[in-house]
């Protein structure tokens, strides 16, 4: 016989903090590029030789190990959607967040946004806040 | 350069089986858990017998009284600091098992004195549990093991 009950609320729990230092990260040439475009509001993302476009930038280009040419990237569309309606510890929301990632077409990789609006998968999309989270709604 | 302080916090939960037991301790009961198959009681509880590899099969009561396994007088605090009087601490054995090192016990402080610790005369003493007026479901809820 299994004497569990599985109920949370007969379970004990210890919560706390972890005592845990502050760090610093150093985001890299190519980070910097891109935190730089994105306070000019504009997507850096970096063309290697192969043709090939990564975004966000990288500091070389996994083909060959080249350092790539910075480019700008327009038209971001909406490719993922997904709504957030608790938070961490299990409360629910009082208003859903919806998280997204946007491409662009001819790059590889993507970003993750905060959606606004009815966006949806698949739409092309513009940028509403330039800082982060980056906020998009339908273009 | 990005600066940042993780916000690190952790729900630690004492599972199914520690809970029961320490939600016990708040009635002053000592719970542990049985395996009617080979009859070995476990305190601190399991929920599986571990030499039979199977549920355990409920809940039995043990008296708050034991005897002294093992004993210990540690001059040096939980944070490292000398002490000037020994915390003395060790093993009970609380009642219901006759085999020598497989028994339901428990490792908690020993009210008693560090000459006892020091002629050994401590170890095989009776025991009974010193209960806190209030207690909150903790392993501290028992202040020590007192001799009798
Ligand atoms: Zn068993």
């Amino acid at each position: 016989m299994w004497s569990k009950k599985g109920r949370i609320e007969d379970l004990i729990f210890w919560k706390g903090n972890m005592e845990v230092e502050a760090y610093e990260y150093d985001e890299g040439n190519a980070g910097k590029k891109f935190i730089e475009g994105i306070k000019e509001g504009k997507f850096y993302g970096i063309k290697c030789s192969s043709g090939k476009v990564y975004v966000p930038p990288r500091d070389y280009c996994p083909e060959d190990m080249t350092e790539g040419n910075y480019v700008e990237l327009t038209e971001p569309y909406l490719d993922l959607l997904t709504e957030v309606r608790e938070d961490s510890y299990g409360n629910k929301l009082e208003k859903p967040i919806k998280v997204g990632i946007i491409r662009f077409l001819n790059a590889k990789g993507g970003i993750i946004v905060r959606v606004e609006g009815d966006a949806k998968e698949g739409d092309k999309v513009k940028v509403i806040k330039w800082e982060w989270p980056l906020v998009v709604g339908k273009a | 350069m990005i600066r940042y302080v993780p916000k690190a916090k952790y729900s630690y939960s004492a599972g199914q089986a520690q809970s029961v037991f320490l939600n016990g301790l708040k009635e002053k009961k000592i719970l542990g858990t049985v395996c009617n198959k080979c009859k070995k009681v476990y305190v601190p509880p399991k929920m599986y017998c571990e030499e039979c590899f199977k549920p355990t099969d409920g809940w039995v009561e043990l008296k708050d009284e034991g005897i002294v396994h093992t004993a210990i007088a540690s001059f040096v605090s939980w944070t490292r600091d000398r002490l000037e009087e020994p915390i003395i601490s060790g093993t009970i054995k609380l009642y219901g098992s006759e085999r020598d090192y497989v028994f339901p016990g428990m490792f908690h402080r020993i009210c008693t004195t560090y000459d006892k610790v020091r002629d050994m005369s401590i170890i095989g003493a009776k025991v009974k549990a010193v209960w806190n007026e209030k207690r909150v479901g903790s392993i501290e809820d028992i202040q020590c093991f007192k001799e009798v």
